[in-house]
């Protein structure tokens, strides 16, 4: 049965989004979980259903509304990240409402049907066309193109920013380039898991990886596998259940985490 | 000679609010030199000013003739222990290589042969050198610390400034830590800041205190006059002293 369904276009394009999805998300992941960027990873993705909005009302791509949104939150959140503003927190919440709340006024002004929205929040990775395969790719390799130029760099400023700034690094320039790489790596998470649960996808193969690792590179190599693991059992049981795809690789990621946590308090 | 560090009449103020007034201080090369004050006296508003970090209201700032911006490559900066997240997933050697990355800076750069040597060779100096490959995360408190100095002696600085570096030493370690600043007077000036005067070794040749104003004193003592001005109330501060410190002549009564 499971084999058979390896078949269909539909089937491939639901394993290759997926994939595409665990590799941005262990690598830029990694960076969020040990920076502890996830609250800016919040506003940034849920600002994305404003995009997603904007494209049901212009009549384009809704993952191209998504990342226009998506980069537009991070520019946001990051001048607010440079200047050390007390009242950080705060906008965050205003930024990830504000985004939703305009995706809700775009989708009710657009003419005609009422648009699937719950595949965008929850996420459907059944129903990912090849075009949104293609963007997702495109995405994939520049956040991989930006990591490998300046891995050095970045792990400099996630590490210690002041050091960074002692030694005459252009951290708020490589702070804008964390914060761009949340914003692009969201974009393939949206048809994977959908914009509510992005953060788990975001966070929980990093987290799970920093377990048992001692550095960035082995961490984001782990999380990468651990992803991969969890979105394809992810897939495999809501065929299998006949569950929403991303409301179960979600349960798998923190299942797969929940275990690593358990054996690790077992073995100390 | 240029100084290492020279503070000229230096003023910094955040709004309206003088933090750093009027101060005026020279290190020279090979020194030892000690800042100390109590805290929210502006050791730390200064320690920024010198690492090119903050404006100045007025007065300049020359590390080696240059100002902080262009000077500050040949600082060596020890942050203070707390501000470290230890459980940061990366090894001993990684750490201690992103000193060498003002050096490699631009797309695709990578760490070159000289790179791994400053490495192994700070290392080296500080005693750590079988520990390259260990995670931050496993080393003990005392070798945290020690792999911190190493990373800043990694970028081959002229000038070692180290933030509260006593905090965390027990006094069996500190006459280890003092040999080894010892040592490295040999190719850098050293600068030590600090609110806590007993940690301040009898090697230090050069002392000013910080209180907004900074007063200095050539021979590296400590009057009861300058704590006075400085800390306001000397008494709890020179009971806490420990015998062969600089503190020189107690007050009647202080002795121990």
């Amino acid at each position: 049965m499971m084999i058979e369904i390896l078949e269909y276009g539909f089937f491939q394009n639901a394993i290759i989004a997926g994939l595409i999805a665990a590799v941005a998300c262990g690598i830029v992941g990694s960076f969020v979980v040990v920076r502890r960027m996830v609250a800016t990873s919040g506003g940034i993705s849920h600002a994305a259903f404003g995009g997603v909005g904007l494209g049901f009302f212009l009549g384009i791509d809704p993952l191209i509304g998504a990342v226009i949104f998506t980069i537009g939150a991070a520019f946001i959140l990051w001048h607010l990240n440079i200047r050390e503003l007390q009242e950080t927190d705060t906008i965050t919440g205003a930024v990830w409402a504000t985004g939703m709340a305009l995706g809700i006024i775009f989708v009710a002004i657009t003419p005609g049907y009422a648009p699937d929205l719950f595949s965008y929040l929850f996420g459907n990775i059944l129903l990912v066309p090849s075009t949104d395969i293609i963007l997702m790719a495109l995405l994939l390799v520049v956040i991989l193109a930006v990591v490998i130029a300046l891995y050095n760099q970045l792990v400099a400023v996630t590490f210690d920013p002041e050091y960074a700034r002692v030694m005459g690094l252009p951290v708020p320039g490589l702070t804008l380039v964390l914060f761009l790489l949340i914003a692009l790596t969201i974009v393939p998470l949206i048809s994977v898991v959908g914009i509510i649960l992005v953060i788990a996808l975001l966070t929980l193969p990093a987290a799970t990886a920093r377990l048992f690792t001692h550095s960035l590179r082995t961490m984001m190599a782990s999380a990468i596998l651990i992803g991969v693991g969890t979105v394809l059992i992810g897939i495999a049981l809501s065929y299998a259940f006949d569950l929403p795809s991303g409301a179960t690789i979600i349960l798998a990621g923190a299942a797969i985490y929940g275990g690593f946590l358990a054996g690790r308090h077992l073995t100390r | 000679m240029t100084p290492a560090l020279q503070l000229d009449d230096v003023t910094i103020s955040y709004g309206r609010h003088v933090v750093v007034e009027r101060a005026s201080f020279v290190v020279e090369e090979h020194d030892f030199a000690a800042i100390i004050g109590p805290n929210g006296g502006g050791k730390t508003t200064l320690l920024k000013a010198i690492l090119g970090l903050l404006p100045l209201s007025g007065g300049a700032i020359r590390i080696f003739g240059n100002p902080p911006e262009e000077g500050r490559d040949l600082i060596g900066y020890v942050p203070q222990f707390h501000t470290f997240d230890f459980s940061f997933p990366i090894t001993v050697s990684e750490m201690i290589l992103q000193s060498r990355l003002p050096k490699n800076a631009g797309l695709f750069r990578r760490y070159r042969e000289e790179d791994y040597q400053a490495m192994e060779n700070a290392l080296d100096q500080i005693g750590l050198s079988g520990l390259m490959d260990h995670p931050i995360a496993d080393l003990s408190g005392g070798q945290q610390q020690r792999a911190i100095i190493a990373r800043a002696l990694a970028g081959e600085p002229r000038l070692l400034i180290l933030d509260e570096p006593t905090v965390y030493i027990d006094a069996p370690a500190e006459e280890q830590f003092f040999s080894m600043i010892e040592a490295l007077r040999e190719s850098m000036a050293v600068i030590i800041v600090t609110h806590d005067i007993s940690a301040i070794s009898g090697k230090v040749n050069r002392i000013a205190c910080l209180n907004r104003r900074l007063y200095t004193h050539g021979d590296a003592s400590i009057t009861d006059g300058m704590l006075t001005s400085v800390y306001g109330c000397p008494v709890d501060l020179i009971a806490h002293g420990v015998p062969h410190r600089v503190l020189r002549h107690h007050g009647e009564g202080y002795d121990d």
